[in-house]
């Protein structure tokens, strides 16, 4: 990785770029056997691709986040040692993803985004806010990340990318396990107070999934087979699948862990009712 | 490959159940059984080459697995589509892609809506930064 700035006026910081086109080098997978793309499909291709690199680039600094919130909560070693593999693999994915990009012809370097901390939640205990930070990640985020990518690796045939994404999917059931195996373990260590305020909480965890993905899922968007083999997947059915993950695979979990899912899942869903009417 | 959209909900679905056993075992207090690694993979569904984790008995789950039910009577886009809406998803592509061109962006604009970000409709992997708490707590 280098690290380049973009021109820019006095007034304005220049951004950084995420450059990984070293990196890509030596990642490009053989997509000769792709079938054929037309111009427009492939540009959608790369960007769908670019996209990912950089949102695995930068979901490794929320796992070394949880490092810290992790640490002050007193999680054992051997919970803590299972983080850097996770900050290693989202720093891998990137860099495959970017190997992508480059056998698709383009060029993987993008804007670096904003980065915000991971919150320690110092309203509540750190066992607490360690249980909030552990549900967004790894019950969330990473389990829904399961179920989408399980599904687009269902529907490649054979190949390179097949490949690539079972690797991926392999470290996401990892990470998702991660997150629902310290919730087991945190959870007992909350009285009634917290699960409660944590219950609340998820309120907040929801609409958040949900404001964070759902807008990048256009409904009613049909894609042809091919583009589904470049990895660019259906809008629609992902959001199907979103919606389904939470209803019938986080909600019970958390629900089974001693917490008010349900109503926290409707209240958000009320609150993000705009969201999906996009 | 040529597969359903029940069937690919199903696998999905059965992906992220079977994560979620990790909390179990660690909250059934069995040390044994908390490690998880070396559960036994078998795709309930039929597909023999599928090596992803899926537990061996989904009885064992707590997640109610409605995964092969019929949707299609939802009709909207936040469940599988029925094959109404797809049909209906196809016309208006066609019409789309007839106005403005295959491909174009003017043609994804009309598919997708004006918010389309020229991606795809592909859920990020990464997870993003936990929210800070929003609303006042008990």
């Amino acid at each position: 990785m280098t690290f380049c700035t973009e021109d820019a006026t006095p007034e304005t910081p220049a951004p950084i770029l995420l450059d990984l086109r070293r990196e890509a080098q030596a990642q490009q997978p053989d997509l000769s056997a792709l079938p054929p793309l037309s111009e427009p499909e492939r540009q959608m291709a790369i960007r769908t691709w670019r996209g990912r690199m950089v949102n695995e680039h930068i979901s490794a600094q929320v796992w070394a986040g949880l490092v810290h919130s992790l640490m002050r909560a007193g999680a054992p070693p051997a919970a803590l040692a299972e983080l850097p593999k996770a900050i290693a693999d989202e720093l891998r994915h990137a860099e495959q993803c970017a190997g992508v990009v480059l056998a698709l012809g383009g060029v993987p370097v993008a804007p670096l985004p904003a980065l915000e901390p991971v919150p320690l939640h110092e309203e509540v205990a750190p066992i607490e806010g360690a249980v909030r930070n552990v549900i967004s990640v790894g019950c969330m985020s990473e389990t829904i990340a399961v179920s989408i990518i399980r599904a687009e690796h269902a529907e490649l045939d054979d190949g390179p990318l097949a490949t690539l994404l079972g690797e991926i999917l392999a470290d996401e059931v990892s990470h998702a396990r991660f997150g629902w195996r310290s919730l087991g373990l945190l959870m007992p260590r909350l009285d009634a107070a917290a699960r409660a305020r944590t219950s609340r909480y998820l309120v907040d965890a929801f609409a958040h999934q949900v404001q964070h993905e759902v807008p990048r899922l256009p409904r009613g968007g049909v894609i042809r087979p091919e583009l589904g083999q470049a990895g660019v997947c259906d809008g629609g059915f992902a959001r199907s699948l979103f919606v389904d993950t939470i209803q019938t695979v986080i909600v019970p979990g958390l629900t089974q862990a001693g917490l008010d899912a349900q109503a926290a899942w409707d209240e958000a869903k009320a609150e993000t009712a705009a969201v999906f009417n996009r | 490959m040529s597969i359903s959209r029940a069937l690919l909900r199903h696998k999905a679905l059965l992906a992220a159940s079977s994560v979620v056993l990790a909390m179990t075992a660690c909250v059934g207090g069995d040390e044994a059984k908390t490690d998880d690694t070396q559960a036994v993979i078998t795709d309930t569904s039929g597909d023999t080459q599928d090596s992803q984790p899926v537990d061996t008995d989904p009885a064992d789950t707590n997640v109610t697995d409605t995964s092969v039910a019929d949707t299609s009577a939802q009709g909207d886009c936040n469940s599988v589509p029925s094959e109404e809406v797809t049909e209906c998803c196809d016309a208006l592509r066609a019409a789309c892609e007839a106005e403005h061109g295959a491909g174009t962006d003017a043609a994804n604009e009309c598919i997708f809506g004006e918010d389309f970000s020229g991606s795809t409709g592909c859920i990020p992997w990464g997870p993003p930064v936990p929210p800070k708490a929003r609303r006042a707590f008990v």
